[in-house]
């Protein structure tokens, strides 16, 4: 597996897309910093950026390595290693590179901008330490799509019907329900739908940390007590990490059985 | 007493509801090359991928070298395998490439073995920049630099140029006098010519196996011997080495 990983990952660094991902995280982190009123707004604003990009990004390129990588993956299969531990080559090294691209392109102009004292590293820990669980998830569920779905052009399809699920489509779904179900208690209903979505996970774990929770009203009351304990953010770090392992352990479980 | 290198009973493979293989049965020897032949669809491509470890199989079994193919991945250190269509990393170089596959096979390789592909004169290149045909030199190259006993070749003289499929045919012949066993499936008749001992002609998910000395023309006339193969796609061949 060392060796699948160190030579993917060197191949990942030489491409064009994680150079580009990189620096448009870069010149985004910097534009928002500087142009924002506050540096707490500037992160706002790269949060809706983040909640957007990295889960869309992480789903796309996610599948498009996998079915491009169908050439390399037969060939290596037909060498003395085991489909575990070439796909957990590939997996890890596709997971690092772009981890280190959105991670080191966001992390420099947060930094710059004053986020590395007090509580601020707490802060930018949660936001791109859940921004990278964000990107490891969506890889994992791009993989899991790549290895199931044989057509290239549906397993595209069904990458994007399920970001656009995941990013849109639940939390119309669920402000719809939270609307028309007003006048009952929903309070354990809406936290625990949160945690199905690694989404709404990064999205309230920094709002906490930012003290926005006013804006969202009653349901921000009720986030902020129970995100806001340890407990709370303990919680959805593990839904976050389950994001990650659910998937990918499935993803293994299928790799055994797959005629490629 | 050395294993037969490969040896296969019974094999069956299913899609769903599809069997394509269905008692395939096959033995070659050291110093042989086996043609696997058969229409489209007849199951070829799935018989290699079943070897390699590509497929997975439910019935039957392959030996490699006497290792059972269902043991795990060690046997394929065996095995050296040129697919049709060869994918790496496009941002790696050659000479990366074959560390690669070197650091996984556990042996350095030598490109003395394929030499006459003259892939050494683009080993820094990277992958993304070769040609097609160039891409399938490395394949060549890499299938047989690590000298394992067996060589899998599929299509492999596909996309070649003339100059450099007469290189690769050399190569084989070169291969196969020095002991090796050598399957291999197209549907490049004059290969089969130059090449094959023996015809395995699959249909219905088995084989029929046929002495290629036994094809008419075969020594004198490639014309007529490329007709007969042709022909015993086309109608049934007894598997005691009948001609069609």
């Amino acid at each position: 597996m060392r060796a699948v990983f160190l030579f993917c990952l060197k191949d990942l660094f030489r491409s064009r897309f994680i150079g580009a991902y990189f620096l448009f995280h870069l010149a985004a982190g910097y534009g928002l910093m500087q142009f924002a009123p506050t540096s707490s707004a500037g992160l706002g604003a790269l949060l809706s950026l983040v909640l957007f990009l990295a889960p869309l990004c992480a789903i796309v390129f996610g599948t498009l390595y996998f079915y491009q990588s169908r050439g390399f993956q037969e060939l290596m299969l037909a060498q003395p290693v085991s489909r575990k531990a070439l796909l957990a080559g590939q997996g890890l090294a596709l997971s690092l590179a772009l981890s280190l691209a959105f991670g080191l392109g966001l992390g420099i102009p947060t930094v710059a901008a004053g986020f590395n004292t007090g509580a601020d590293v707490l802060l930018l820990a949660v936001f791109l330490g859940g921004g990278i669980l964000l990107h490891l998830s969506f890889l994992a569920l791009a993989f899991l799509i790549a290895l199931t779905v044989e057509d290239r052009l549906r397993g595209f399809s069904t990458s994007l019907v399920l970001w656009l699920m995941l990013v849109f489509l639940y939390d119309g779904g669920l402000l719809y329900i939270l609307t028309y179900f007003s006048d009952y208690p929903l309070d354990r209903f809406t936290i625990g739908a949160i945690l199905l979505n690694p989404v709404d996970l990064e999205r309230i774990l920094v709002l906490m940390q930012l003290d926005a929770s006013v804006l969202l009203g009653y349901t921000g009351a009720v986030f902020r007590r129970f995100f806001g304990t340890a407990l709370g953010i303990f919680t959805a770090l593990g839904a976050m990490i389950l994001w990650v392992v659910l998937p990918t352990a499935l993803f293994f479980h299928r790799l055994e059985k797959k005629d490629f | 007493m050395t294993p037969v290198p490969l040896s296969v009973v019974e094999l069956q493979k299913a899609y769903g509801r599809k069997q394509v293989l269905r008692g395939f049965t096959l033995e070659a020897r050291p110093g042989t090359v086996t043609a696997i032949l058969g229409s489209n669809g007849s199951g070829k491509s799935t018989f290699m991928r079943c070897l390699v470890g590509l497929h997975v199989f439910k019935s039957g079994s392959i030996r490699v070298m006497g290792d059972d193919v269902r043991l795990g991945p060690a046997y394929r250190k065996h095995i050296g395998y040129m697919p049709q269509y060869p994918g790496f990393p496009e941002n790696l170089t050659v000479r990366e490439i074959a560390k690669l596959v070197s650091q996984v096979r556990k042996v350095a390789p030598d490109f003395k073995r394929g030499g006459e592909m003259g892939v050494e004169g683009f080993l820094d290149q990277k992958w993304k920049t070769l040609s097609g045909g160039m891409k399938q030199k490395v394949n060549a190259t890499l299938a047989v630099a690590f000298d394992a006993p067996i060589l899998v070749l599929d299509e492999p003289t596909a996309s070649l140029d003339p100059a450099s499929r007469l290189k690769l045919v050399d190569l084989l012949k070169r291969e196969r006098n020095q002991g090796k066993c050598i399957l291999l499936s197209t549907h490049m008749l004059g290969d089969l010519w130059e090449l094959a001992d023996t015809l395995a002609f699959l249909r219905e998910g088995r084989v029929h196996a046929v002495p290629a000395k036994d094809m008419p023309g075969k020594g004198t006339d490639i014309g007529l011997f490329e007709r007969s193969v042709a022909a015993g796609l086309e109608t049934p061949v007894d598997g005691t080495g009948g001609t069609p």
